[in-house]
């Protein structure tokens, strides 16, 4: 029988660093994977003479060598990977009306001082607040950076995270100030044009949120580590981000099985993790994490000795799913060249309004907001000479798929499709209905197939106006009180992204080493 | 420094930050511990979809063509509905013979909407190169047994989004399952496409499922079969190869798709014929070919292995198999030979579910069967379907599932 100090369930993301980190501490490790592919989300798949990035549009906040951002040292100097990035050097393409009835057609370089003067142009006279805001997203990113390191110092009396509030209180202030406030509201308080905050707001998809109810630190974070240090993706697509951890965990000298269902935590009488039952039997351990939905952790996968604590079943009760996707992965025959394509990533969503975006994003038929990413535009290798490779993203706030019939399901993909494609014939002027050469579409039931989460959710729960980033941060150890057992991924506490879902597993990772370490002095 | 005050009285500001996790804290408590919901709509739709296996009984066998060909009618043992699918795809066929477990993908030769009602239907060609399955299955199965299948996979469909709304599809002999599938399809309105069906058979004899084309043309003109013979003259068929001239007789003006399926041989000559079509990439679909052998006819392939016997040593999860690999075969086939269950699926190199590492040793694989991820060239990754040993190898497989 195989033994392992502990066993990590799910190659997503965030079971990848999570085994990364217990491994680079010197731990026997095993990662299990139900698919035949690790990866999750960091994947890729093959159609005729494409290969398409299943999901990575803009890795966040990695920084470059020798000024690595906090996600960036995670990956780069802690788990040393291997990897051929590739950097993006616009944020995007905007192209919609905001509420005030103007029309916007704007490009957006990276870099402070661009970006600024690209504000400025679009909307006159937001300089100031822009700049001002900018002020802000720094002192709270740094704040982030510290908090980042010292989360797991320790926790108050009431069991919260600790932080050192004088030290805040001295050094970033106005992190403590903003912590709690919705985006929009902030940038109304430091006088942002309404215009400059509908445009502002469109990166609204990449976190999933309602900009008049979430965190200002979680997006003024992102758009700064975007404007900074540019977003990033892999030459060979997000699978080569997750071979190039499989990678490092052999060389520390772990074991992954592919293809390998675990199919339950086992525990003895006493509810003591004892090891996990799985497709190739059973497996030996005192320790696992889990990178998947808490709910599906505790319906389906705990043994049912294992009490899971009520103020976690209200939690779960509390929390409501993340958004989910429709994504067209599409092949053309002609390059960006000869379709005049320019832009990497180009937001669409026709009015360029969060609060209605959000709110139509419940419906299928309403839905009218999509982001183009054309991977030839920055990396021209995504796919072979002479085509481009792009994809189509739909962002949905429920689960609308789910009245689909089996029958009708591929002609509403198309349908959807359709009619995103010609949004973007008529804002961009670009013709490609003619040049598809391969397409293929992914529903929130395609999801459901391969990530297996609840409604297809990507993004685990939702962030909002009193469920942020922060909060959760603050009540990480409250939330993880199985001892033995931690769940990681997108319904992790940093929520959604290839970034955060690194770090939560990473998170995980250092208190599942706690517990060992504590169980280890103790003698058990 | 920016100095923003959020409130009028910016020490609030603070005791708001401190607030944030109690306030959330309480939100928590306050809500009530319901069971936790297992199960969503669009989970449930999603399994339905994308079965990992399917149990059916066999429910009627009809015999084709010259007797080498039987279609079976498959119940689903659960009551539940079959997957549905796209025309065009394929299960594979789990079948244990003699101890070991083999597997072959054999198209759906059905409309999708046959699933509705509980049953699915394969046609399958006793062939004497595979001497693993049909043969197998045309000698021993007969009605009320169990089958295993997976659910639907491939890639070979119509496609609106990309594909010319005339559809001239070109089988040959048993090829004409997933032209079959697509012709019920669009009379079911299912799809919706022109398709000339340019159906190759060696003579009248051979040609499947006519009666049942002459029923759907004449629920649909959508659909047009001309039968094309190679070794007989007969009226209302066409006599020869289906040639680039043929083509355009039939595809006539304006843009057209060509969806083919057949053998390897069938496909080498076509590939000429699209040639002097001038046919763009994405208007020639064909089926892939499964069960890749004779390796030697590939170019690059080193011809020293040839008929030579390798070790192949297997790792798959916390075991370890050595087995002997014909070099002859690819090396999928000589774990079925060991009876060893690897993963399986399309046959052809192209979907990826054996995906296996390579630990040791040195494969070769065709270039125009290489479905392999980028990534998983430089590392090293193999599609076991697809490749053959031309050393001793030690390879990581994932299980079955």
């Amino acid at each position: 029988m195989s033994k392992f100090d502990a066993v990590v369930i799910g190659s997503g993301t965030g079971g990848l660093s999570a085994a990364l980190s217990l491994a680079t501490a010197g731990k026997k490790i095993l990662l299990l994977e139900q698919h035949n592919v690790p990866g999750g989300c960091a994947t890729s798949f093959v159609r005729g003479r494409f290969e398409f990035d299943a999901s990575l549009h803009e890795f966040c906040s990695l920084g470059y060598p020798g000024n690595w951002a906090m996600t960036g040292k995670l990956l780069m100097e802690k788990y040393r990977l291997n990897i051929d990035w590739c950097l993006v050097p616009d944020l995007y393409r905007c192209i919609g009306t905001t509420r005030s009835g103007k029309h916007f057609d704007l490009r957006f370089p990276c870099g402070i001082e661009p970006f600024i003067k690209a504000m400025e142009e679009a909307v006159p006279g937001c300089e100031k607040p822009v700049r001002t805001f900018i002020e802000l997203a720094e002192e709270c990113s740094a704040a982030y950076d510290y908090f980042n390191d010292h989360m797991l110092d320790g926790v108050d009396k009431k069991g919260f995270t600790y932080v050192d509030e004088g030290l805040f209180m001295k050094k970033y202030p106005n992190f403590l100030r903003m912590a709690e406030y919705p985006f929009n509201k902030v940038l109304r308080k430091i006088g942002m044009p309404e215009d400059a905050i509908d445009i502002l707001d469109v990166y609204w998809t990449y976190i999933g949120a309602d900009y008049e109810r979430t965190s200002f630190v979680h997006q003024a974070w992102m758009m700064l580590m975007y404007i900074k240090y540019y977003p990033a993706i892999c030459k060979r697509t997000s699978h080569e981000l997750t071979a190039a951890g499989i990678r490092r965990l052999y060389e520390l000298g772990a074991e992954v099985w592919l293809n390998t269902k675990a199919h339950k935590v086992v525990s003895d009488d006493n509810g003591k993790i004892i090891g996990v039952e799985t497709d190739s039997g059973f497996v030996e351990t005192n320790y696992v994490i889990a990178n998947m939905n808490p709910q599906d952790a505790y319906t389906k996968l705990l043994d049912k000795r294992i009490k899971v604590p009520v103020r976690e079943i209200k939690r779960l009760n509390a929390e409501k799913h993340g958004v989910r996707f429709f994504e067209a992965y599409v092949g053309l025959n002609r390059s960006v060249d000869e379709l005049g394509i320019k832009d990497y990533t180009i937001f669409m969503p026709g009015v360029l309004d969060n609060t209605t975006n959000f709110a139509w994003s419940k419906s299928m038929d309403l839905n009218t907001h999509s982001v183009v990413v054309i991977y030839n535009v920055v990396n021209p290798e995504a796919s072979p000479k002479g085509t481009t490779a792009m994809t189509f993203t739909i962002t949905y706030t429920e689960d609308v798929w789910g009245s689909v019939s089996q029958r009708d399901y591929a002609k509403k993909k198309t349908e959807i499709f359709r009619k995103v494609l010609a949004n973007f014939e008529k804002d961009t002027g670009i013709i490609i209905h003619d040049y598809i050469e391969e397409i293929e579409m992914a529903s929130p039931w395609t999801f459901c197939n391969f990530l297996g989460t609840p409604q297809g959710t990507v993004y685990g729960y939702e962030v909002n106006d009193w469920d942020t980033m922060v909060a959760r941060l603050l009540t990480l150890r409250k939330e993880q009180p199985i001892h033995g057992f931690k769940t990681c991924g997108a319904a992790g506490a940093r929520g959604d992204g290839f970034n955060q879902t690194y770090l939560n597993g990473n998170d995980m990772a250092m208190l599942l080493l706690e517990e060992m370490e504590q169980d280890a002095k103790e003698g058990k | 420094m920016a100095n923003v005050k959020m409130s009028f009285i910016g020490l609030l500001d603070m005791l708001r930050f401190k607030n944030m996790k109690v306030q959330r804290d309480k939100i928590i408590e306050s809500t009530p511990a319901l069971a936790l919901v297992e199960n969503y709509a669009s989970n449930q739709n999603a399994a339905a979809r994308h079965p990992l296996s399917q149990f059916f009984t066999i429910e009627d066998i009809q015999v084709r063509g010259k007797g080498d060909v039987k279609t079976f009618t498959l119940r689903r043992n659960d009551g539940q509905n079959p997957a549905f699918f796209r025309a065009g795809q394929f299960v594979v066929i789990r079948q244990m013979i003699d101890g070991k477990l083999i597997a072959r993908p054999v198209t759906l030769s059905c409309g999708p909407a046959m699933t509705l009602e509980g049953k699915i239907q394969v046609t399958v060609k006793k062939v004497e190169q595979d001497a693993f399955l049909s043969a197998y299955i045309h000698e021993n199965w007969k009605v009320g047994d169990t089958v295993e299948t997976s659910g639907p996979q491939g890639t070979f469909f119509y496609e609106p989004l990309r594909d010319a709304k005339k559809v001239i599809a070109i089988a040959g002999g048993s090829g004409i399952t997933p032209v079959y599938a697509m012709a019920n399809a669009i009379a079911d309105g299912d799809e919706d496409f022109d398709m000339t069906i340019l159906y190759g058979s060696r003579t009248k004899a051979d040609i499947l499922f006519q009666e049942e084309f002459d029923a759907i043309m004449a629920r649909t003109d959508k659909v047009r079969l001309v039968n094309v013979l190679s070794e007989e003259k007969a009226d209302g068929c066409e006599h020869g190869f289906i040639t680039a001239k043929l083509i355009k007789k039939y595809a006539g003006d304006g843009v057209y798709s060509i969806f083919a399926a057949g053998s390897k041989g069938m496909y080498q000559f076509l590939d000429g014929e699209a040639e002097k079509l001038g046919i763009e990439r994405k208007y020639y679909r064909k089926e892939l070919y499964d069960n890749i052998c004779r390796p030697w006819e590939y170019s690059g392939y080193p011809m020293e292995a040839k008929d030579k016997v390798f070790n192949l040593k297997i790792k798959m999860c916390d075991r370890v198999f050595e087995i002997p690999c014909n070099a002859n075969e690819n090396i999928l086939v000589a774990l079925e030979r060991a009876g060893v269950a690897g993963p399986n699926r399309c046959r052809g190199g192209i979907c990826g579910w054996c995906r296996s590492r390579l630990l040791s040793g040195d494969v070769f694989i065709p270039e125009d069967t290489d479905g392999r991820r980028a990534q998983d060239k430089l590392d090293g990754y193999i599609h076991p379907c697809a490749s053959f040993a031309v050393s001793d190898l030690s390879i990581e497989m994932p299980l079955r599932r």
